[in-house]
């Protein structure tokens, strides 16, 4: 009779909230609540049943309590960031017509319908991730550690006939796109790592190197940055929130020295590599190889774009409008950059920061070096200008990415930070627990000799 | 000085459950027995409007909450934040002058030369 009660209560509390993904949260809290009350009353003597009711009778109104709890949660769909991504993916398609009528050649007019299919993709992607739950990722601790895995041997499902053609397409499609997408797992790996000491930090740091590996293989040293960078810095900020046990300084070190320490083995063999001296050189100072590598530095500085590329739309676009367009696609990046990073830290839970930090840097990156490259000043590969350069599977995994945001925004009222084993809140002992009333409490303490 | 904003949020039950969280981490049930407890019986505070008034405070950075597990049930914890503590502050100070004000009216304080 009082379960039925409590399932009533329950329904009628459940029936009022709107978005079906609060009511499992929000009615376990207060049915734990009810499960604590029920627990005090049998402890005064009542029955089970008998203190079962009546905590339910304590609990108050359920059709009050309902609307009340479905006024504030709502899910939050950050439809201006929905409308930014369309925006930029129509002036992407756009900027492809244009190209298809300017040149009027079939295979100008191959890439727009091919980027078309890719923009459909695109947004079908996007919308499925974004009205997904994702904390999916990291309600198992195994999930994390398994979607990395994915991500990062899915080119061991290609025949290996193919695989010693590394330059093969569908090859460098395995080898370079999948570890855009590492620093979200990533970040899902470090939820569940809360409460670990700096040996931990250590790993992770060192994780954040090796993972993106397949990058180097295609290779890509960009993708490999565009990766590792990313997943860096949502590591540093994870000890900056104080994620992890131990020290915040000691905690920084451990995830940056590996880091360190692979900067300074790279630098060593840069400088002992005379094919990497050279393009170095020809990097710092164009004038020095005017026909080798020097050449394609010097054009892009001087302004000058001398073939199409899809890793030139910035380049392109501004020999025809004027260097402005360099000034307004750096103030639109810092803009959203500054407007998206502020958005995060407004999250409530630590957990929503580092996902939807992971998910925003790798776009964050790409743009940046794009606008860099296209300016003749990255001295290695561009990737893409998120939503808006041609590329179909960049097109899917920026989109990927955009969609885990969206969904870390839309499910912020819910979620809720894990309590690491060690940092579980302790209850003062009842001995402890003195009245102290209006007097007051002196402590004498001694500085040791 | 922290203000409500009106929309049902801190001032009163709001501020005693943030002094509450401000000596240390509770979970739900620990507060209601709490406020009943250090009030000497005279609060007696209904779950069903605990936990929007605690949403509340949570959605605008003035507590914090985190699922633990305790005896394999999971339990949300609250805790105070540094804007909770910086508005707690001042709710304590607004409270303290209306209390100091309502208390010279009562007991016939200075007259204030009329």
């Amino acid at each position: 009779m009082a379960r039925e009660q409590l399932n009533e209560y329950l329904e009628a509390v459940g029936a009022q909230i709107r978005w079906k993904r609060a009511r499992r949260p929000l009615l376990r809290e207060l049915s734990d609540h009810i499960a604590d009350q029920a627990a005090a009353f049998e402890a005064e003597g009542q029955s089970p049943g008998e203190a079962l009711a009546a905590a339910v009778a304590e609990m108050g109104e359920p059709e009050a309590v309902g609307r009340e709890l479905d006024r504030l949660h709502r899910p939050r769909s950050c439809w201006r960031l929905a409308l930014t991504v369309a925006v930029l993916l129509g002036v992407g398609l756009t900027l492809q017509l244009l190209a298809c009528q300017v040149t009027g050649d079939s295979a100008s007019d191959y890439y727009f319908r091919r980027q078309a299919v890719g923009l459909v993709l695109a947004v079908g992607v996007l919308v499925c991730l974004w009205f997904s739950d994702y904390t999916l990722l990291f309600r198992r601790r195994w999930v994390p550690t398994a979607a990395m895995a994915v991500l990062c041997l899915s080119f061991l499902l290609i025949p290996s006939t193919w695989l010693r053609d590394w330059w093969t397409l569908p090859v460098y499609y395995l080898l370079v796109y999948p570890v855009l997408l590492l620093p979200v797992p990533f970040a899902a790996l470090l939820v569940t790592l809360r409460g670990k000491g700096p040996l931990a930090v250590l790993l992770c740091g060192i994780a954040a190197l090796a993972l993106p590996f397949t990058a180097l293989l295609a290779p890509h040293l960009t993708a490999w940055l565009v990766s590792a960078g990313s997943m860096l810095v949502v590591l540093l900020t994870a000890v900056r929130l104080g994620w992890f046990r131990g020290k915040r300084r000691w905690n920084a070190l451990a995830a940056l020295g590996p880091a360190l320490t692979a900067a300074l083995g790279m630098g060593y063999q840069l400088a002992r590599s005379d094919y990497a001296q050279m393009r170095m050189a020809a990097f710092w100072n164009p004038a020095l190889d005017p026909f080798g590598y020097g050449w394609w530095y010097a054009h892009l500085r001087a302004g000058e774009v001398t073939y199409t590329s899809p890793d030139l739309l910035l380049a392109e676009v501004s020999q025809g409008l004027g260097r402005w367009v360099f000034w307004a696609a750096a103030a639109g990046i810092i803009l959203l950059a500054a407007l998206l990073l502020r958005r995060i830290f407004r999250l409530r839970s630590r957990t929503g920061k580092l996902t939807a930090l992971a998910a925003l840097c790798p776009l964050l990156f790409q743009a940046a070096i794009y606008w860099l490259y296209n300016l003749g000043w990255w001295p290695s590969g561009a990737l893409s200008l998120p939503f808006l350069s041609y590329g179909v599977t960049f097109l899917l995994v920026d989109a990927a990415l955009a969609g885990v945001l969206l969904s870390v925004f839309r499910m912020d009222a819910l979620v809720r930070d894990a309590v690491a084993a060690s940092a579980r809140p302790v209850s003062l002992p009842e001995a402890l627990n003195i009245p102290l009333g209006r007097g007051s409490l002196h402590i004498e303490y001694r500085k040791k000799a | 000085m922290a203000k409500s904003d009106g929309r049902g949020a801190p001032g009163g039950t709001g501020m005693l459950l943030l002094a509450l969280l401000e000596r240390r981490d509770m979970y739900g049930y620990e507060m209601v027995e709490a406020l009943r407890a250090q009030s000497r019986e005279i609060f007696h505070l209904k779950a069903g409007t605990l936990y929007p008034l605690l949403h509340t405070l949570e959605a605008q950075g003035w507590v914090t909450s985190s699922d633990g597990t305790v005896n394999g049930r999971t339990r949300r914890t609250y805790s105070i934040t540094r804007e909770g503590r910086e508005a707690l502050a001042g709710q304590r100070a607004e409270w303290y002058a209306y209390a100091d004000a309502v208390r010279g009216v009562l007991e016939g304080g200075d007259c204030c030369g009329a």
